[in-house]
């Protein structure tokens, strides 16, 4: 069977309109990283296993190695690259502040993650929940006690005051 | 191989970890300088001082540090051939 030809796919990332001309079934990861140039996303395992790749799509924390290309047309992408501005997140601040990474390769799905869960959490999150929020992303160097305490920081200092 | 993939590679998630606390006990080591010893990334401690005697065994010249270069290793053999 001949491979589909290539499309253009249009979608927002970090709020800049952007286009595309890419094969539908091309990972959304390639496209950030290769024809974006939005290296913060990184690529672990490359089956869904690891959440090293997350971005968030309309919101919600995916797997970029898992989605087509194709699939988000029209949709709006956040990557690590997207989720500060000016200075960095509270979740951020505290990453650096408790020594929450050591290689770094989890640390950019880790912060989404973790903004994904604390914006989850009208009240400030007890460990069970933060352990359940980044379960989806693993983490080889830390142990991820760090990772825990970062994130219960950022949530005492940002609960209600958004992540 | 078996487990190539994370899939049947189970490894723990934050989810499956107990709290770990951590304590350093100190013992002085004999053989390190102030007794000192080496912890974490142990596997990039042997290979350099590996190589580098791998190096004299081959030339008879001993190199003290890394990276031995081409100009490194030229330097150590002319200071003994000269």
């Amino acid at each position: 069977m001949p491979e589909a030809p290539k499309v253009a796919v249009s979608f927002a990332v970090n709020g800049e309109p952007r286009t595309v001309e890419a094969y539908p079934m091309a990972r959304l990861l390639d496209i950030l990283r290769r024809d974006l140039r939005l290296t913060g996303t990184k690529e672990g395992c490359g089956e869904g296993e690891c959440g090293a790749c997350s971005v968030l799509i309309d919101g919600e924390l995916v797997n970029s190695c898992l989605v087509p290309v194709a699939q988000v047309e029209g949709c709006r992408i956040t990557t690590i690259e997207g989720i500060s501005g000016e200075t960095l997140r509270a979740v951020q601040e505290a990453f650096v502040e408790c020594g929450a990474a050591q290689c770094g390769i989890c640390t950019p799905g880790m912060v989404l993650a973790a903004v994904t869960l604390i914006e989850r959490h009208s009240a400030q999150p007890i460990e069970d929940d933060v352990r359940n929020g980044l379960a989806g992303n693993l983490c080889r160097c830390t142990g991820y006690m760090r990772i825990f305490e970062a994130v219960m920081q950022a949530c005492e200092k940002s609960v209600g005051a958004g992540a | 191989m078996v487990n190539s993939q994370m899939t049947n590679y189970i490894m723990p998630t934050s989810a499956d970890l107990p709290r770990i606390r951590v304590f350093f006990e100190e013992v002085p080591y004999a053989h390190g300088p102030g007794g000192a010893k080496g912890i974490g990334e142990l596997p990039i401690d042997g290979p350099a001082p590996a190589i580098v005697n791998a190096i004299e065994n081959a030339i008879g010249v001993s190199i003290k540090r890394i990276p031995v270069t081409p100009e490194v290793l030229m330097e150590a053999l002319e200071s003994v051939h000269a």
